[in-house]
């Protein structure tokens, strides 16, 4: 995955040592023993005998594809769909049967990720449940009913001692019940030794909450015994049920959009094989597979420099030159005695909504193909020669058309925030993004969770249409603080940039959210001018 | 405690990111031991804390941030900072790479960071300022800072190894 950067002061050889081997042994070791839970894996025998007819079922699909038109899409949004339903269920109050290994997966950012113009945050903060020890503070902050189910409590611990705290025994228990399935203590920024976030998860189906549910929180911390008490109010749950069903109605209609029918690819490369492609609006989907079996050949990858993400390893989706990263919907996996066969379901952005080309140049996952989205038709590389070709056709056309980018620094302010960097970009997957980037000196948290109005952007006084928080990136580049940073930002999608004056000036406005250090969030309107013109190049 | 699909997704993207891993907590720590303590470290709290990973896209920077933070808990722990000693002896590696090391040593551990996952992960910049909690300006501004210290150790170190065998 390195690149090669030019004049690189610093050769690897020099300030770095040789990996020792035994170091791959441990981690390896380390890997292998960590735990799993005890409930049996292996598929049952009524199980795999449905398996293998589905196996047999899916076989003569591909045979048969063209006739039948059997869409893995479809298949996969319908999934998804029951997964929502036993989501509502739980809502409902219904209950619902835990999950099973096969049952499809569903990403918890996905509603969030398609929230175009009415952004809300998905958390209930909770502003009454803290406990002091005298040398340190433990309080309640949010809750919140995730997407995969799962209820999640945020705790902090806080504390002006010069020793560090150190969290032991923590439980969480909801009616007397010790519910707590995973606590994480994570301090993503590392910056503040005397804060301490916690984490702590359980599922939903087989806690049911209700308003009146009584949280306790306990533990010791520096050897200090604490309970926190806190009981759902009614108006808390109700919060959170509606919080919760604006996800799930959101992300129902989400999955409508989805197209049912789809085109035939079957494009193997590096481990995956890309199954089917469709599109709607500006969005393209695919379904992809991949087995365990094929391992070897997703490192081999690697090993010939095909690109993919460097950064999160989210493999990109260039379609006519246009690079792009992709957001994963739904995800499908059957655990047999070989291995794992993984069919997922991802969107990406597509640049072309209205006037689409007859043919569109599409890499995904290293495969490269053709497709004629007028007859449905798809043409893979004869060969390796043709194979190479169109992969530097397809980096030519990147390089030509979307590559332009530029970073302005206009320094303007309000009272709360430095706007410190106005970016377009081009490159990563959009024709046009505006990315705005905050400084907040003062302020713990930022804009992200008080995303309630859509930013109004004018260039050269002429209000934009249609901008939309960019989906793909909701904070890869912007730096979205998770604790105590002083950093934030939002990307919107913009008209491209050849199509702007070479000189413009820009004037955003929207709703921004001021979170105290105590985590008491107010909100403002804010409001930036770039006076000075903007220069495309 | 997870599944076994979990573990074994989330021995894949370790397993993927070990050599990433191991340069950056030695570039932090300074040393093999501590480097592999951090590094086992925060494989097993990413483990653990991994149904708390809302989008796994985000596997990446989420593991190192927290391969990060147990560096640097190691590092408070140990009550040090940058371990001159365990420069390797003069005698053991050709003069150039000597002083490169020990220049590099004598960076803070922020800006050993930054060159590491610029030069040698390959990181660009927004990606590693959103990995810092950083603006990008101030990756920038440490990579050039680490640039010069770097080329001005170099100088002079040559001038006064120069000045030494002129003597």
């Amino acid at each position: 995955m390195q690149r090669i950067i030019p004049n690189n002061p610093f050769p690897e050889a020099s300030v770095l040592p040789p990996i020792p081997e035994n170091y791959y042994k441990r981690m390896h070791a380390v890997l292998d023993a960590l735990p799993v839970e005890s409930r049996s894996l292996r598929v049952p025998i009524k199980r795999r005998t449905v398996i293998l007819i589905a196996a047999l079922i899916a076989l003569l699909t591909i045979g048969t594809a063209l006739a039948v038109s059997i869409s893995l899409i479809q298949s996969m949004r319908d999934r998804t769909n029951e997964v929502i339903s036993d989501y509502q269920g739980i809502l409902n109050g219904n209950g619902s049967d835990v999950a099973s290994e096969e049952d499809v997966c569903i990403p918890v950012a996905i509603g969030e990720a398609n929230v175009k113009s009415e952004w809300q945050p998905k958390y209930v903060q909770v502003s009454d449940a803290s406990i002091s020890l005298g040398f340190a503070e433990i309080r309640l902050d949010e809750l919140e009913m995730l997407q995969n189910q799962r209820f999640l409590a945020v705790l902090s611990i806080e504390t002006d001692a010069e020793e560090v705290p150190t969290a032991e025994q923590l439980r969480l228990c909801v009616d007397g019940r010790s519910s707590i399935d995973s606590l994480s203590d994570l301090d993503p920024d590392g910056s503040d030794p005397h804060c301490i976030v916690l984490h702590a998860q359980f599922p939903m189906n087989e806690n049911p909450l209700h308003a009146g549910a009584e949280f306790v929180i306990a533990g010791k911390l520096n050897g200090s015994e604490f309970a926190l008490r806190y009981v759902l109010s009614d108006a808390i749950f109700e919060s959170l049920r509606a919080k919760a069903q604006t996800d799930l109605d959101r992300y129902a209609a989400f999955l409508a959009d989805i197209p049912g029918d789809a085109i035939q690819v079957n494009a193997y490369a590096y481990g995956y094989t890309v199954k089917e492609i469709a599109r709607s609006g500006h969005w393209l989907y695919y379904v992809d597979a991949y087995n365990s079996d094929n391992a070897a050949d997703l490192s081999a990858r690697k090993q010939r420099n095909v690109p993919y993400s460097d950064y999160d390893d989210a493999l990109l989706v260039v379609v006519d030159g246009m690079l792009n990263t992709h957001e994963s919907i739904s995800s499908q996996e059957v655990w047999t005695d070989h291995g794992l066969t993984r069919i997922a379901l991802y969107r990406s952005y597509f640049p072309y909504a209205g006037d689409i080309p007859k043919e569109s140049l599409v890499s995904i996952h290293g495969s490269i193909f053709r497709v004629n989205w007028a007859t449905g038709s798809v043409t893979l590389p004869k060969d390796d020669a043709e194979y190479r070709a169109w992969r530097k056709e397809s980096a030519d056309l990147s390089a030509t058309d979307y590559q332009e980018d530029f970073v302005a620094s206009p320094n303007a302010s309000c009272d709360a925030f430095t706007f410190s960097t106005l970016a377009y970009r081009n490159r990563n997957g959009f024709p046009g993004s505006i990315g705005i980037i905050l400084e907040t000196p003062h302020i713990v948290s930022d804009a992200h969770h008080g995303k309630s109005r859509q930013p109004v952007v004018t260039v050269n006084g002429v209000t934009l249409e249609n901008l939309t928080l960019n989906p793909s990136e909701p904070d890869m580049f912007w730096g979205v603080t998770e604790s105590s940073g002083t950093r934030s930002g939002f990307l919107l999608n913009g008209p491209a940039l050849r199509t702007l004056p070479e000189t413009f000036t820009v004037s955003i406005s929207w709703l921004g959210s001021d979170i105290s250090v105590t985590l008491h969030r107010s909100d403002f309107i804010a409001i930036a001018d770039y006076t000075d013109p903007v220069f495309c190049d | 405690m997870h599944n076994q699909k979990d573990k074994l997704w989330f021995s894949e993207q370790v397993r993927a990111m070990l050599d990433t891993m191991y340069r950056v907590a030695y570039t932090l720590v300074q040393n093999d031991a501590d480097a592999q303590d951090a590094t086992q470290s925060s494989v097993e709290h990413a483990y653990i804390a991994l149904s708390t990973l809302r989008d796994r896209k985000r596997f990446r920077p989420w593991l190192l941030r927290i391969l990060k933070n147990e560096c640097y808990r190691i590092l408070r722990e140990k009550k040090r900072l940058i371990p001159f000693d365990e420069v390797p002896d003069a005698s053991e590696e050709p003069f150039n790479t000597l002083d490169l090391k020990a220049a590099f040593a004598r960076l803070s551990a922020e800006s050993r960071l930054t060159v590491t996952l610029y030069y040698y992960e390959g990181y660009r910049i927004p990606e590693i300022a959103a990995l810092l909690n950083e603006p990008e300006g101030t990756v920038k501004s440490r990579l050039s800072r680490a640039r010069q210290a770097l080329r001005q150790e170099l100088t002079d170190e040559e001038v006064s190894h120069a000045t030494h065998y002129s003597k």
